[in-house]
C-alpha cells in the first residue's frame, strides 16, 4: 500500500487537525475538571501523529521501491456498479417518506434487479412486488413499524 | 445449591413459549447468516437489533445471542462445502474442512463441526455460570480509575490482535472514541460536534453506524467484485462421525473447549483468535502434523469447538464487568443499553432474570442447533445456491428498515449510508472496522471513567498507576502497543498475519 496509505493518512491528519481545534474551542478544562473538548482533543492529536506515521512510513516504503497506485484499488472491479447502488438508496432515503414504503421499495428493488446484474423483467418485476409486500406485512402489520404511508397503503390497507 | 436454584430460575424463564421462539429465531436466523458469506453476525445482529425494540430486553438479548452462536454453527457449512467462510471464525475450517469434502468425507466434517461445536457451547456455558458470578461480586469494588485502564486494555488487546497495520487499528479506535462523543455532553450540556444539526444532539446511532460499517460496505464491495460461487456437488452422505473419527477429536474437542473459553474471556479475544489458535496448537499436538490441511478431521473439531466456546466466555466481561470483548458483544452491549439496562456488574443483583434467563437459553440454543444443523444441511445447501443478485438487495432493504424503525428518521438512513460509504472506503484502504466500533461503544464510558478518575485524584494521573488492577492493565496495554516495535516481536506478529 504505497500511494493510498499516503492518501487516507493525509485525510486523517486533515480530520485530526480539525478535530482538535473544533475541541479546543469547546474548552478543555483543567486537570481537576476536564471540560468537554479535552478527551477529544487528545484523541485528535493522537489521530494526526499517528496519521503522519503512517505517512512518513509509506514514503520510505516507496523510496525504497515499493509503490502502489490508488486507482489499483478499483482496477478490475465494477465500481460503477456501487455508484448506482449508493445514488439508488439515497434516492430512496429521501424520497420514501413522500412516496410511502410501497411505490418507494418496489422502485428501489425493481432498480437493483435491473441495474446491478441485469435479469428478466419478469423475474425484475415479480420479485419487487412480492419483496416489498412480504416486508410490508412482515414488519408494519406484524412487527408494527410505524412505514410512512403512501397512495397504495391507503388503497390497499 | 444456589447455582441450581439459579439454573432453576433461569429455565422457568427460557423455557416460557415467546423466549423459546425467539431463541429458534436467533439461533435459525444465525445459522442462515453464518452459512451466507457477505454478511457476518454483527451485520446480522445490526440488521435484527431494530426488531428487538418490540420484545422485552430478555428475549431481545436471547434472540441476538442467538445470532452468534448461530452463526458459529453456520458458518462452518460453507467453509466445508465451498471452502469460502461463512464468517471470520470460520476461516480455519476450510483448511481442513473442504479437503475432507474433496474426499467424500463432507458428512463426517460438517458432524463432528455440528458435535464439536454443541459441546464447546456447552463447556464453556458450564464456565459462564461458575466464573460470572465471583467475578461480578468483585468487580464491584472496581473504581472508576479500574474501569478506565480496563477498557483501555480491551481495546488495545483488540488492536494488537488486528490482523493489519497497528497504528492503522489504533487511528480507528482513535476515530471510534471521537464518534461516540458527538452529540450533547453529559456532564457540561455542550452540544459537540453537531453542527447545529438537531439530529445529531443524541450522538450517531450504533444501529445506523454498524449496519453502514459492516452491512452496506459489505454489499458495495460484493456488488463490484460479482461474487461467484462453486457448490461442492456430490452427495453428502453420513453426518454421524465414525468411531475412529470420534477417538480423533475427542482430545481436540476437550482442548478447543477449554482454550475458546478462556480467549473469549479476553478483551479483543474472541471466536476468530481461539480458532486459529486451537488449530496451531491441534497440529503442534500432533504426531502426524503433516495430515494437516489434507483433511484431518483434528484441523475441522478443535477450532469448531474453540470458537462456539468463546462465544461463553466473550459475555463474562460483557455481564460482570460491563465491558464488551468484542464487537459482537459491543452490539448486545448496544441493544441492553437501547432496553434501558446498564451492563456491569450490579445487572446480575438488578436484573438475575436476564443473566440467567440468557444463560440457560444458550443451552436450550446449542441444542436446538445441533438438531437444526444436522438434518437441515441440506436446506443450506439449497440456500447456498440463491444468487447474490437475488440476496443483496433484500440485505439493503433490510438495512434501511432496521435503520429508519428506530427513531422512524430519515436521518437514521443518511448515516447508514454515509458510514457505509466510509466502510466500503475502510476496507478499500485497508482499515479494521471492529476497533473503531468497540471503541465507539466504549468511548462515553472511557470519558466518564477519566473525568471521574481525575476528579478523585485532583488532576493527578498518577491514580492509574498507584491502583493495583489499574496499574496492571495500563501496563500491558503499553506494552502491547510498544511491543511490535520490538524487532522479534514485531516479525512474529508479521509472520502470523501472513500465515
Amino acid at each position: 500500500m504505497g500511494k493510498p496509505d499516503q492518501f487516507s493518512s493525509l485525510f486523517w491528519f486533515m480530520l485530526g487537525m480539525a478535530v482538535t481545534y473544533l475541541s479546543y474551542r469547546l474548552g478543555l478544562g483543567t486537570l481537576t475538571n476536564p471540560g468537554p473538548g479535552f478527551l477529544p482533543f487528545w484523541c485528535a492529536l493522537i489521530l494526526s501523529g499517528l496519521s503522519c506515521l503512517v505517512f512518513f512510513h509509506r514514503l520510505l516504503a516507496r523510496t525504497q521501491g515499493e509503490t502502489q497506485e490508488l486507482r489499483s484499488l478499483w482496477q478490475g472491479v465494477r465500481w460503477p456498479k456501487g455508484i448506482y447502488v449508493v445514488t439508488a438508496i439515497l434516492a430512496y432515503a429521501l424520497l420514501f417518506t413522500t412516496l410511502g414504503y410501497l411505490l418507494s421499495t418496489i422502485a428501489l428493488l425493481l432498480f437493483l434487479f435491473k441495474a446491478i446484474e441485469p435479469q428478466r423483467w419478469i423475474m425484475a418485476i415479480g420479485g419487487a412486488v412480492l419483496a416489498s409486500f412480504v416486508s410490508f406485512v412482515l414488519f408494519a402489520l406484524w412487527l408494527d413499524v410505524q412505514l410512512p404511508r403512501g397512495i397504495i397503503e391507503r388503497f390497499l390497507f | 445449591m444456589d447455582l441450581v436454584q439459579n439454573l432453576l430460575y433461569g429455565f422457568s424463564i427460557a423455557l416460557t413459549p415467546a423466549n423459546l421462539l425467539y431463541c429458534f429465531i436467533g439461533v435459525f436466523i444465525g445459522t442462515l447468516i453464518g452459512v451466507l458469506p457477505g454478511i457476518g453476525p454483527v451485520g446480522a445482529m445490526s440488521l435484527l437489533l431494530p426488531t428487538t425494540l418490540h420484545v422485552s430486553p430478555v428475549g431481545a438479548i436471547i434472540m441476538l445471542a442467538g445470532i452468534y452462536y448461530g452463526a458459529m454453527y453456520g458458518g462452518s457449512t460453507t467453509s466445508i462445502l465451498l471452502n469460502i467462510p461463512g464468517e471470520a471464525a470460520s476461516v480455519v475450517t476450510c483448511m481442513d474442512g473442504y479437503q475432507m469434502a474433496r474426499r467424500g468425507r463432507a458428512g463426517p466434517a460438517l458432524g463432528i463441526a455440528a458435535f464439536g461445536s454443541f459441546i464447546g457451547g456447552t463447556v464453556s456455558l458450564l464456565g459462564l455460570m461458575l466464573v460470572a458470578p465471583p467475578l461480578a461480586e468483585g468487580a464491584l469494588k472496581f473504581g472508576p480509575p479500574e474501569y478506565f485502564s480496563l477498557m483501555i486494555l480491551g481495546m488495545t488487546l483488540l488492536i494488537y490482535l488486528a490482523s493489519g497495520s497497528i497504528p492503522k487499528a489504533l487511528m480507528m479506535a482513535v476515530f471510534g472514541v471521537i464518534l461516540g462523543m458527538i452529540g450533547i455532553d453529559p456532564t457540561s450540556g455542550v452540544q459537540r460536534f453537531t453542527f447545529h444539526i438537531l439530529e445529531l444532539n443524541d450522538g450517531i446511532g450504533l444501529v445506523p453506524l454498524v449496519m453502514g460499517l459492516f452491512g452496506i460496505s459489505e454489499v458495495l464491495l460484493n456488488v463490484e467484485q460479482g461474487l461467484k460461487r462453486e457448490i461442492f456437488q456430490a452427495k453428502i452422505r453420513g453426518l454421524l462421525p465414525n468411531r475412529d473419527d470420534w477417538k480423533k477429536s475427542s482430545g481436540p474437542i476437550l482442548r478447543g473447549s477449554v482454550l475458546g473459553f478462556f480467549l473469549g474471556i479476553l478483551p479483543g479475544g474472541g471466536a476468530l483468535i481461539s480458532s486459529f489458535v486451537s488449530y496451531a496448537m491441534e497440529k503442534k499436538l500432533s504426531r502426524t502434523p503433516e495430515r494437516f490441511g489434507q483433511g484431518a478431521i483434528e484441523g475441522v473439531a478443535g477450532p469448531e469447538t474453540a470458537n462456539n466456546a468463546a462465544t461463553g466466555g466473550a459475555f463474562i466481561p460483557l455481564l460482570t464487568l460491563g465491558i464488551p470483548a468484542n464487537v459482537v458483544m459491543a452490539m448486545l452491549f448496544g441493544a441492553l443499553l437501547i432496553h434501558g439496562m446498564q451492563p456491569g456488574p450490579m445487572l446480575l443483583q438488578s436484573h438475575p432474570d436476564l443473566f440467567w434467563g440468557v444463560v440457560t437459553s444458550m443451552y436450550v440454543g446449542n441444542g436446538m442447533l445441533l438438531l437444526l444443523n444436522l438434518p437441515l444441511i441440506g436446506l443450506w445447501v439449497q440456500v447456498l445456491k440463491v444468487p447474490y443478485r437475488v440476496l443483496f438487495p433484500l440485505v439493503l432493504l433490510f438495512c434501511l428498515i432496521g435503520a429508519f424503525s428506530i427513531n422512524y428518521a430519515v436521518m437514521d438512513l443518511l448515516i447508514m449510508i454515509v458510514f457505509g460509504i466510509i466502510g466500503y472506503l475502510m476496507k478499500k484502504f485497508e482499515y479494521e472496522g471492529a476497533p473503531l466500533v468497540l471503541a465507539y461503544v466504549l468511548g462515553p464510558l472511557l470519558e466518564m471513567s477519566l473525568r471521574q478518575s481525575l476528579t478523585m485524584s485532583d488532576g493527578n494521573f498518577a491514580i492509574f498507576f498507584t491502583r493495583p488492577i489499574s496499574a496492571v492493565g495500563i501496563a500491558i496495554a503499553l506494552l502491547l502497543v510498544i511491543s511490535p516495535l520490538l524487532p522479534w516481536v514485531g516479525k512474529k506478529r508479521l509472520a502470523a498475519g501472513e500465515s
